[in-house]
């Protein structure tokens, strides 16, 4: 099952986990935590608050995002360009291909014209 | 060429595109170079799922991603869902990085060339 390499596969998640932590709202308590170690009671987890953070980023709070997380703007960044470098790399890839198959055809179109 | 023998498929892929009209010695020169820039899957995998118990974020440091590297590492692996999405998806990061190698390789050879 996990042996699909699919080249969006990460951009995907990056990009839906962004957007789906742009729509939720910081400020309100709730009950449902990603994080499966914080269910299980363990207080360590360094990346706490990440989640919150960010959420409050989109929202324009700077103030809370840091009480949330320190280092939740670095994240962000961090996570906005793997996923232009990811981008830039697909189109990259496509471009090739593309350059590729243009010049098989024309190599085709050529050698069927000298016969 | 028998020398790659742990290569995936789509890297002989790659490298049959690549290596088209080189001679014995250049073929030679390219896998021995390119052989030392790569990495394995399971190194990566490894190294990933190592975050999982211990600290997270060697196998960006791997790939090369310094900036990730560092995210992970503070922060447990993005609260361990980067662990996972990078275990999930190790296979994808270690063809992009080892394309990337081959690149360089090529570019290398063509330095020494002249």
């Amino acid at each position: 099952m996990f042996n699909i390499g699919a080249p969006y596969f990460e951009a995907c998640f990056w990009v839906a986990a962004l957007i789906g932590l742009a729509c939720t709202n910081p400020g309100q308590e709730s009950h449902f935590s990603l994080c499966f170690f914080k269910r299980m009671g363990w207080s360590l987890c360094p990346g706490c608050g990440l989640g919150h953070s960010i959420a409050w980023l989109f929202h324009g709070n700077m103030l809370q995002s840091f009480k949330a997380h320190p280092l939740g703007l670095f994240a962000l960044a961090v996570i906005l360009h793997r996923i232009y470098i990811l981008i830039k790399t697909r189109l990259h890839q496509f471009t090739i291909f593309k350059t590729n198959q243009c010049n098989q055809q024309l190599t085709a179109a050529a050698s069927t014209q000298h016969l | 060429m028998s020398l790659m023998y742990d290569t995936t498929p789509e890297e002989l892929i790659q490298i049959n595109a690549h290596i088209q009209g080189f001679s014995d010695e250049q073929i030679r020169q390219f896998v021995t170079v390119y052989r030392s820039k790569r990495k394995d899957e399971q190194t990566i995998l490894i190294c990933c799922l190592l975050g999982l118990v211990l600290f997270a974020g060697i196998h960006r440091f791997l790939i090369g991603q310094i900036g990730m590297g560092i995210l992970y590492f503070l922060t447990g692996g993005l609260c361990f869902i980067g662990t996972i999405v990078d275990a999930i998806n190790h296979k994808q990061l270690t063809l992009d990085y080892n394309f990337k190698m081959m690149g360089e390789t090529l570019s290398m050879m063509n330095m020494m060339r002249r």
